[in-house]
């Protein structure tokens, strides 16, 4: 469905341009723009923008890891990093529109995280020239081009080709990969001559022990001329013609199964060579000669670039804007960058420390990395630089030995300021062995290592357009390889695992400093309610859909709770206080919900090999959602950034909080433990005992879940599962520790439930107040 | 109205109740009294509404009464409650024994101090006198966190309980529901003055009936109603050995009325159809919106059983349906059940001509298709039918044009009390019984008995939240609300909704569904549409007009579409369409368009709904933007007061189509 009406016609009816032919001006004429009519939600001042890219030729064209390129004035081509092929290129088009002509081109804005639409992504806009459907851009060692994959997505297996990333310079990009063994570096560009467009291919080719063979395009049922080192394919009124100039003179090109061109290269020495692509009708193809003038060339990239944004963005925090009502935290904003001379976006999806503790570099889920400095106690001269931008989705960010990463939905990229002047210049690929469909909601949520170096990242399932279920086709996406997938990636990047399946949409997991991993999830599909999850290596987690593994269906790890919607209805991350200057939590895990932007203290108690426990709220308050907590080693405070970009109670857009501890007594729950005795709840201050074994002070509910292939669930009785609601669990009896610092409540019924809810005003012995509440999960009473 | 509600409120919160007092029944003890009049009844809250000249109870007369609700009020958790009475009358509210509230002559509301109340129950009494002139009206609610500035709310059914040694027997009051259900009054009729709306209710008119039911069906059913359907209201007429013969004749007579020359009412137009999820999915046969077939996903089980599915005694059986309908007639039935039968049952679905067809289809296929006799063509027959269908009474309750009944039966006045057992109330018919026979169990007839000794006045007075109780038990309103997943407890929605627009839902005549995109709908019934949706409102103490509002402030409605829209505020629109322009990026749940909801919600439920969606729903996947102090997550517009930011909200919502667009990108 297209919803903008001037893209629309371009994304829709581009296949059908001929139909247009009539109200057809000239091409587009060196003055004509497409830059003003380009979505603002896109850009046009950085060479790419990476996404899930469709375009309209051969049929079914999704290139699933995208590099929408613009190469140069007039031209743009669609790169494929899983399968090292252009799958498109294309020049500016245009729409009549209340009889003004509007140069329009790249690509047109649709998707969740541009128009925020469900269910689609970015179409190439304008008049696409060229193609080749989704195989290998380059042959195996027997000259297939067969796509060898188990499913469509994915990258080639490495002994075939690797990609390794790329580099901007200026308006340009070079593109590095392997093709078995060989190296690889690739620029794309355009030429205008004589009112034709013609596409570039700047190739530089590492030295080759065998031959090799790269595809050019694509053109169905064309009858194809082949004279030295030119092509000439000509479909109906459509002529595409193919050079190289700079070619080993061995290569040579061929015409396959009456539909592909591709180029032989000979087995040589290292050589730069160039391949010009131009399409059109017969009246430019003479123009082809001219197009192919000039020498290949290639920019110096190993010096980096220019720097394309100097300036930086100055903000002001602000102090104190939340406290807990014992005051003992409180909240300062660091006030995001959302105002800047590029109008981008910020959403904010990673978050991580330099080793100074002053700056911190955070990364949007527009693919931008921001770094901030000036992070000290007054924050009143925050200067906000971009770092790097075109990333696809980029929601987790971690810095190792200062050098940032990020994990994007086609790979983690590891980012190189060459020139040192602020700016990243090679993004390099860490590790693209993560599958990613065209599903709109495959997120790739958060960025961990453990203490060995190994990264932790965790892709959702392509939930559909709605809500409810996973994949099935189109804009709705496929369960890929790794859909709901917890991934492990070797702290040298070659390698990937799946550490964990059964996950729907966490938005955001832990690593502990013993390597625990945790997650959340987000209530849906099979997930009954968000859950903490405390995750062993090889757990299932609960989605069926998503488990990979059947017949039989694994046993479903249980998380350490659930939680209720009014606490969490869509889990963030987690983190582990790694600070002895933020009161008494050190070494305590901490979990954030998304969606009620909250931030909540885990209180775990292990029984046997089964984690249980709950969770009590810090209650503070956050600019955007609670999302990407992470504590700042230099100053020890908690700093949480956050996205509003679907379902959150969040205020704003983009968010960055630090919560400080203020050195007051904290007052609230310590620990919480059943066992056959009782729940027994501890304090961090002595409490008052007329009221802590006063039973009428407390109140407890419980009730149990469904996971069902159902969207969330019900609320079920505990004593009677067929009954729905919650049950009253009557408190029989509170006693006070010795210390004044433990109560333990005897309650009817004591049994294990999915949910149980302790409410309770009280006193510490100091006579504060301590209105809060527990929500937990028993699985066992020992 | 109020124990049949409390049947709801028991299916809903029963496992609550029950842990917490195992000797508590739900609802607090209500006694009525007018002069010397006094009537008790079970109440699942404290409210009421009673218009001028209505009776506050069918078994009170209009005019001044006092009420008392007793029991106790279930506090979760010991804590500082405050209570609040909105209406006009006298009211004293008391717990544990001490006064809490004194209002002599109230008129708007009145907040009580501070009150600590126990965890667990706390005795309750609240003594209200409606006011010498005007409609009487009473809300009581409460803030569960005094020290909150929360809006007080209603307390929750499941929290007020009474002891189940005071519970009330309610023979009287189901005696009066069973004389009304049963059409009694079309014989026995009562003044005519008499007010209470059933006796409005009908039966099928026989115009045209020939062509709308085969004939083999018309004798079955004729011959023995119950046979075919334990719990039908339609008598057994025939009893002694040529019983057959006289519904062959009756139903030979109805075969030959295929015309219905009269002129059709207003025909309920039907919705659109479903429309796919409003967001750009380029596979959206991928995302299927409910399971099963269209019996399933209009929820057609909950009151029949569908073909192929385990049969339930307590719903009806559609396996008669290849007997019963021509086939056309059935999609004709589907299309407007009311057409000849205004007090129909069956609502209305306000079906497309397409939606009706397929579910006829889906009805029939698996049913045998008979080889129907035809009926018998002797004139004589059909003579004696005819003249059947004159003298027995079917035309009491059936109309036909240009016939009427020769049957007269003694007024209900004229029926000695002690006469409640027999003729039309015998266990069993005579074989020489000229009267109807209804099949009533031991226990209906103990009901009818009962209210035969009461004055029978309850059938001249009009008290709207009994009467739309019984039509909501009538109508199985419960079989859909609060059992079925998606769709609202029945119970909140009278002080959610506002009387107008439930009656223009009811009536069939809203112009489209608040939401579009689901399958299962809220049917139309149009007969009872006013008296529920009066009766609704009463329950929950509001009037069935909602009172005048001042104009929409303008400038505030301005604040209200940047608080709603991308730029700055919420993003309402992410999830909310405004006017014809969808959301932007439903998921989970679609919430209603903007430009539906001033129309639709009362304004003191939607404050609530908006300051806590959870408190009010705890399934809802509305998120929550301010928190407990009243503070709004969006801190720079209205100094984030949610009050005001909600009131703003409210101001530009109230503009309806006319709203202008907030901020959608």
């Amino acid at each position: 469905m297209c919803k903008h009406p001037v893209l629309s016609l371009m994304a829709c009816a581009a296949a059908a341009w001929p139909l247009f032919a009539a109200e057809k001006p000239a091409a587009p004429t060196p003055a004509a723009d497409w830059r003003p009519k380009l979505s603002k939600l896109l850009q046009a001042d950085f060479p790419y923008t990476k996404a899930c890219i469709g375009a309209s030729f051969p049929a079914n064209n999704k290139a699933n890891k995208g590099m929408a390129i613009i190469a140069g004035k007039n031209a743009f081509m669609c790169f494929d990093t899983d399968l090292l092929r252009w799958s498109a290129g294309w020049t500016p088009g245009f729409t009549v529109s209340k009889g003004q002509t509007n140069y329009v081109g790249y690509i047109n804005d649709e998707g969740v995280t541009y128009n925020g639409s469900h269910g689609g992504h970015p179409r190439i806009v304008g008049d696409q020239r060229f193609g080749a459907s989704a195989i290998p851009g380059w042959a195996d060692t027997q000259g297939s081009f067969k796509d060898p994959r188990k499913e469509p997505f994915g990258p080639l297996p490495r002994s075939w080709a690797q990609w390794k990333g790329d580099y901007v310079v200026g308006e340009n990009v070079v593109l590095h990969y392997t093709v078995q063994g060989v190296s690889v570096h690739e620029q794309p560009g355009s030429v205008e001559r004589q009112g034709q467009t013609g596409f570039l291919r700047n190739i530089r080719l590492g030295a080759r022990p065998q031959p090799l063979t790269v595809l050019l395009c694509e053109v169905e049922n064309a009858q194809a001329r082949l004279e030295g080192h030119a092509a000439t394919l000509t479909a109906q009124a459509r002529i595409t013609r193919v050079g190289t100039v700079g070619a080993p003179a061995a290569s040579r090109m061929e015409w396959q199964e009456n539909k592909r061109l591709v180029l032989h290269l000979p087995a040589g020495d290292a050589t730069l060579f160039k391949i010009v692509l131009w399409q059109g009708e017969s009246t430019g193809a003479d123009a082809f000669k001219v197009l192919l003038e000039g020498p290949p060339a290639m920019v110096d990239f190993a010096k980096g670039g220019p720097a394309r944004w100097p300036q930086p963005v100055v903000t002001r925090g602000e102090s104190n804007t939340s406290a807990t009502p014992d005051g003992a935290y409180v909240t300062d904003r660091l006030t995001a960058p959302d105002k800047n001379p590029w109008n981008r976006r910020v959403r904010f999806g990673g978050l991580d420390f330099f080793s100074d503790g002053r700056r911190a570099a955070l990364c949007t889920w527009e693919g931008d990395v921001w770094i901030v400095e000036g992070i000290d106690a007054t924050l009143e001269n925050l200067r906000w630089r971009r770092f790097a931008s075109g990333g696809f989705e980029t929601l987790g960010l971690r810095i190792v030995k200062d050098v940032i990463y990020t994990s994007g939905r086609d790979q983690i990229t590891r980012y190189h300021d060459l020139n040192h002047d602020g700016e990243a210049d090679h993004y390099e690929c860490f590790n693209n062995d993560i599958t990613s469909s065209p599903g709109f909601h495959e997120f790739v949520f958060d960025l961990h290592t453990d203490a060995a170096g190994n990264f932790y990242t965790v892709k959702a399932g392509p939930v559909r357009g709605g809500g409810s279920g996973f994949g099935g086709g189109g804009g709705n996406g496929d369960i890929s390889q790794h859909a709901g997938c917890v991934l492990k990636v070797s702290a040298d990047g070659s390698k990937l695992e799946v550490y964990a399946t059964g996950l729907r949409a966490p938005n955001g997991m832990g690593v502990g400093p013993d390597g625990q991993v945790t997650t959340g999830d987000n209530e849906g599909t099979w997930v009954p309610r968000c859950p903490v999850n405390w995750v062993s290596p090889g757990a299932f987690l609960g989605v069926e859909s998503l488990a990979h593994r059947k017949n039989p269906m694994p046993p479903h790890q249980k998380p350490l709770c659930w939680l209720d919607k009014s606490w969490d209805n869509s889990g963030g991350g987690q983190v582990w206080v790694s600070s002895k200057s933020w009161g008494p939590f050190e070494g305590e895990l901490l979990h954030c919900s998304y969606g009620q932007s909250a931030l909540y203290r885990v209180l775990p108690q292990r029984v046997g090999e089964q984690m249980q426990g709950g969770v009590v709220k810090i209650p503070v308050k956050f600019t955007s959602s609670a999302m990407r907590p992470r504590f700042n080693p230099a100053d020890g405070h908690l700093y949480n950034a956050g996205l509003r970009g679907w379902q959150s109670n969040a205020a704003r857009e983009a968010g960055l909080d630090r919560v400080r501890y203020t050195g007051k007594p904290v007052v609230t729950v310590r620990a919480l433990r059943v066992d056959r005795q009782g729940v027994h709840l501890g304090f961090t201050q002595p409490m008052d005992p007329s009221i802590a074994e006063d039973a009428q002070n407390y109140s407890i509910q419980r009730w149990n879940y469904k996971r069902t292939n159902s969207y969330g669930s019900g609320e079920y009785s505990v004593a009677d599962a067929s009954k729905k609601g919650r049950d009253t669990a009557p408190v029989t009896a509170a006693k006070l520790s010795a210390d004044g610092r433990t109560v333990t409540l005897t309650l009817g019924g004591l049994a294990p439930c999915d949910q149980q809810l302790i409410r309770f005003t009280l006193k510490t012995a100091d006579g504060a107040k301590l209105q809060s509440e527990v929500m937990h999960t028993i699985h066992a009473v020992p | 109205m109020r124990g049949l509600l409390l049947l709801l409120w028991f299916a809903l919160f029963g496992t609550e109740v029950r842990a917490q007092n195992a000797q508590a029944s739900p609802g607090l003890r209500l006694t009525w009294r007018a002069g010397d009049a006094a009537h008790t009844a079970t109440a699942a809250n404290i409210a009421l509404y009673v218009a001028p000249g209505q009776s506050a109870t069918p078994f009170l007369p209009a005019g001044p009464f006092t009420a008392r609700w007793e029991g106790s009020v279930n506090a979760d958790l010991r804590g500082d409650f405050t209570f609040q009475a909105q209406g006009r009358g006298s009211v004293k509210l008391e717990l544990n024994n001490l006064a809490v509230l004194d209002a002599p002559a109230l008129d708007g509301k009145i907040t009580s101090k501070t009150v600590r109340l126990n965890k667990g129950a706390n005795a309750i009494s609240l003594t209200y006198s409606s006011p010498r002139q005007g409609a009487a009206q009473l809300r009581l609610l409460w803030n569960p966190r005094a020290d909150k500035p929360m809006p007080h709310e209603p307390i929750r059914g499941a929290l007020l309980t009474h002891s189940a040694a005071a519970q009330v027997a309610p023979s009287a009051a189901e005696g009066l529901d069973l004389f009304l259900q049963a059409r009694c009054a079309k014989c026995h009729t009562p003044p005519a003055s008499a007010a209470a709306p059933e006796l409005a209710m009908d039966a099928p008119a026989l115009d045209g009936i020939g062509a709308r039911r085969h004939f083999a069906w018309l004798q079955e059913w004729i011959l023995n109603p119950h046979g075919q359907r334990a719990g039908a209201k339609m008598p057994k007429m025939f009893h002694g050995p040529d019983a057959s013969g006289q519904a062959e004749a009756t139903a030979a007579f109805l075969a030959t009325l295929s015309k219905d020359a009269r002129a059709p009412a207003a025909a309920i137009k039907p919705y659109a159809a479903p429309a796919a999820v409003a967001t750009a999915v380029e596979n959206p046969a991928a995302t299927p919106e409910g399971e099963g077939t269209l019996l399933h996903k209009f929820h057609c089980n909950a009151c029949h059983n569908l073909p192929g599915e385990k049969p339930d005694a307590k719903k009806l059986s559609l396996d008669h349906l290849t007997r019963k309908f021509p086939p056309q007639a059935l999609t004709d039935f589907l299309l407007a059940p009311e057409r000849h039968y205004a007090w129909t049952r069956m609502p209305n679905f306000r079906l497309t001509p397409d939606e009706a067809a397929e579910l006829a289809r889906l009805l029939v296929e698996k049913l045998p298709q008979f080889k129907l006799p035809g009926p018998p063509v002797d004139p004589a027959v059909i003579a004696r039918g005819k003249q059947l269908v004159a003298t027995t009474g079917c035309l009491n309750c059936h109309s036909l044009t240009g016939m009427r009944s020769e049957l007269a039966a003694p007024t209900l006045a004229q029926l000695a009390a002690s006469r409640w057992d027999r003729a039309c109330l015998a266990e069993r018919p005579a074989a020489d019984a000229k009267t109807p026979h209804y099949s009533f169990t031991v226990g209906e007839r103990a009901a009818l008995a009962a209210f035969g000794a009461t004055d029978r006045k309850a059938v001249e007075r009009h008290a709207a939240a009994d009467s739309a109780g019984r039509q909501v038990r009538r109508l199985n309103c419960a079989g859909c609300h609060g059992s079925t997943e998606g769709i609202p407890a029945l119970d909140p929605l009278g002080e959610k909704l506002r009387p107008e627009w439930t009656r223009d839902l009811f009536s069939g005549t809203l112009p489209s569904r608040p939401r579009p995109w689901m399958m299962a709908r809220m049917p139309a019934f149009p007969a009872p549409s006013a008296l529920l949706a009066h009766g609704l409102a009463a329950t929950h103490g509001l009037p069935p007009q909602s009172p005048a509002t001042p104009a929409v402030d303008a400038k505030v409605a301005e604040q209200g579409r940047k608080l709603v829209g991308v730029e700055g505020g919420f993003s309402c629109v992410a999830c909310h369409g405004v006017k014809n322009v969808p959301p932007l990026q439903v998921f989970e749940a679609q919430g209603v368009s903007f430009s539906l909801m001033g129309a639709r919600l009362q304004p003191d439920w939607y404050v609530r709904w908006m300051l806590d969606p959870l408190r009010v729903d705890p399934q809802t996947r509305m998120p929550d933007y301010f928190d407990e102090d009243a503070r709004s997550v969006l801190l720079d517009m209205m100094d984030g007061d949610a009050l005001r930011q909600i009131e703003a909200v409210l101001q530009y919502l109230r503009q309806g189509e006319k709203m202008a667009l907030p901020v959608m990108r």
